[in-house]
């Protein structure tokens, strides 16, 4: 018989003979497997199934011995139980999937490169990432053992600007109309990082400005550009029972940057914890400076 | 009530739209077939679920709106939780009466408060969130109002056959041992060895061990309620009911957010009956209406003028059963 890892996604229930079959999905699902669960939940179940919190589907009350049956039928439509136990947990991506206003990198890729490479990895204990596609930080970076944030450095080239100080209105958070009045996109939290310059023109207060890359988008004769597209790294946190907000350890690094530092963290986390220590208590113990002596000083 | 408050969000593509239905984190088959079904007609056969539990049906024609609402009302999905100013889906962990954590009943008290709260107009949007026990699944620390379900325990020792089995618990080994062992352990004995001749996990995760419990020279247990955080995991597996709950409620956490601005609420009742956490609950939606600036939402008011003065608003002529604690309790050991 095959072995099933430390993932297996089989979860106890109260009631012992039943069993929770958890498929990591995150947060995005097709017609077909939509179907192919509603089956299952009709027909093995009880007719329900649960979303997670990290955007995961559950299968609840399916009985014991019929566990091994569904998960092969969740294969034959592409699904795959897991993201239990001392594992990369699934990577929680945001809901942008090319959609979303605010988006500023791609979701979709960071988020199927990094689960290529890491989910399921073994690990001393369960390690979670999230990647949200701008700063707002839908996917909760800050409670993650690695959290993942995509940025956009605005820059503006004032021979386009025709002063119409949108971007002002949009560093406010302000109301704006996509089309004909609806939909509207409301901005998220005032920011007020662009003010206008004795000139006139709009000025960016770096110091003030998050790389959220909401001005770029509203910007209609396109003064504002992003200068680089990047990535801002937290380290460290946990939601829970004891939560903690994770340390930011990169402001703003590249994609190939962003990949050294997660293999690093992961690898650190292997080395140093003891027992099983989530990556938050290891840096309590250690320090962060020791994290980043380690991880994110080049050779 | 602006159109998007209607469960209708923009998507970054002129002329579609993202449709968001509040299911409290559960759907039915039903409902299921038809989001696959209309995924698959009017969408990109892509359905999308949410940190708060609800569901997105995404790439729906402006003009196929209408329609595929009134399709999805006939399953009973309920568009919403889309507004700026309102209140938010409330999320409920996903208990659900399996969980063998839940120490309370989280879909009877979400619908009370979904059916009282959702939807309901705010300065700005104001989340609530229900964790069945201070596993805090649902991030109470991170809503506006989390509600966390306690129990506080309290030995017989008269029932008591010195088993150590809540110790065991509390010291979070029920699951990495045999069960053999432990007569009313949450795991099925033959389920342990079928997964055992599977090389598979068996089933859930340990939590953090709390070792509250001490075993005296004769093996009965005796509760350090300075480490106990009132799970009630020690109360629901005593073979023998030997523990009781000495009380059981609500903790109700305020002022917390995620994103971009997160900040941990305060824990400010640690354990509160239903009675009193709705009070709490209208008079936080009555403090925010009264003293937001603007758009402000609840933790940057309370930020601004201090937790004690919220308190003082709040939790006036409350006579709260038990101790009340400041903020969360540390990490202890």
């Amino acid at each position: 018989m095959t072995k099933i890892r430390w993932t297996s996604g089989i979860l106890a229930q109260k009631q012992r003979e039943y069993t929770t079959m958890r498929v990591p999905l995150s947060g995005r699902i097709t017609s077909e497997q939509m179907d192919k669960m509603a089956d299952i939940a009709e027909r093995d179940g009880k007719g329900i199934v649960l979303l997670t919190i990290r955007k995961s589907i559950e299968i609840p009350w399916i009985k014991y011995d019929q566990s091994l049956k569904v998960q092969r039928e969740l294969q034959q439509a592409k699904l795959e139980i897991g993201s239990c136990g001392r594992s990369v947990r699934t990577v929680v991506r945001c809901a942008s999937t090319g959609r979303c206003p605010f988006e500023v990198i791609d979701v979709e890729k960071k988020y199927q490169e990094i689960t290529d490479r890491y989910y399921g990895k073994s690990t001393p204990t369960k390690f979670k990432t999230s990647v949200s596609g701008c700063a707002n930080a839908c996917a909760n970076p800050y409670i993650n053992d690695f959290g993942i944030v995509g940025k956009a450095h605005p820059r503006i080239d004032f021979s386009k600007c025709d002063k119409c100080y949108k971007c002002v209105e949009a560093c406010k958070g302000g109301v704006f109309a996509t089309e004909d009045g609806i939909p509207e996109v409301e901005g998220a939290i005032t920011q007020e990082a662009i003010t206008i310059g004795e000139d006139g023109m709009p000025r960016i207060d770096y110091d003030k400005c998050i790389d959220c890359g909401w001005c770029i988008s509203n910007c209609p004769p396109g003064a504002l550009g992003a200068e680089r597209v990047g990535y801002g790294i937290y380290v460290g946190g946990r939601g829970g029972r004891y939560p903690k907000f994770a340390h930011e350890v990169a402001r703003f690094v590249s994609e190939v940057e962003l990949f050294r530092i997660l293999e690093g963290t992961i690898e650190y986390f292997r080395k140093f914890a003891e027992g099983r220590e989530r990556l938050v208590l290891v840096l309590e113990r250690l320090g962060i400076e020791h994290y980043k002596e380690h991880v994110l000083k080049e050779d | 009530m602006a159109v998007k408050a209607r469960g209708i969000l923009p998507q970054r593509q002129k002329g579609f739209a993202t449709l968001r239905f509040v299911v409290g984190g559960q759907l039915t088959v039903a409902q299921m077939r038809k989001l696959a079904d209309l995924a698959r007609r009017e969408g990109k056969e892509m359905v999308l679920t949410t940190m708060r539990k609800t569901v997105e049906l995404p790439w729906i024609r402006l003009e196929k709106v209408p329609e595929v609402l009134k399709e999805c009302a006939g399953v009973g999905l309920r568009p919403g939780s889309t507004g700026m100013r309102t209140v938010k889906a409330v999320l409920p962990c996903a208990a659900t009466y399996r969980c063998a954590f839940e120490a309370t009943d989280v879909m009877g008290l979400y619908d009370k408060v979904a059916t009282r709260y959702f939807g309901r107009d705010a300065p700005a949007k104001f989340k609530i969130s229900i964790s069945g026990c201070p596993n805090y699944c649902m991030h109470p620390y991170l809503n506006d109002i989390g509600i966390v379900g306690r129990v506080h325990p309290r030995i017989n020792l008269d029932k008591c056959i010195a088993c150590g089995q809540c110790a065991r618990l509390c010291r979070g080994e029920a699951i990495t041992q045999k069960t053999e062992a432990y007569p009313a352990s949450p795991l099925p004995t033959k389920a342990w060895e079928e997964a055992m001749e599977l090389n598979r996990a068996p089933v859930f995760d340990a939590t953090t061990p709390l070792d509250a419990i001490i075993l005296d020279e004769k093996g009965l247990p005796h509760i350090d309620y300075d480490k106990c955080i009132d799970c009630g995991l020690c109360v629901r597996n005593c073979p023998t009911d030997a523990i009781e709950v000495e009380r059981s409620g609500f903790t109700v956490m305020v002022g917390g957010r995620g994103g971009r601005k997160a900040r941990f609420g305060n824990e400010i009742v640690r354990i509160a009956s239903e009675e009193e956490l709705f009070t709490i609950l209208d008079r936080t939606l009555e403090y925010h209406e009264k003293f937001a600036q603007g758009r402000e939402r609840l933790p940057d008011a309370i930020e601004r003028l201090g937790l004690e003065h919220y308190k003082e608003h709040v939790l006036e002529g409350l006579e709260l059963d038990g101790k009340q604690c400041s903020t969360m309790k540390a990490r202890s050991g």
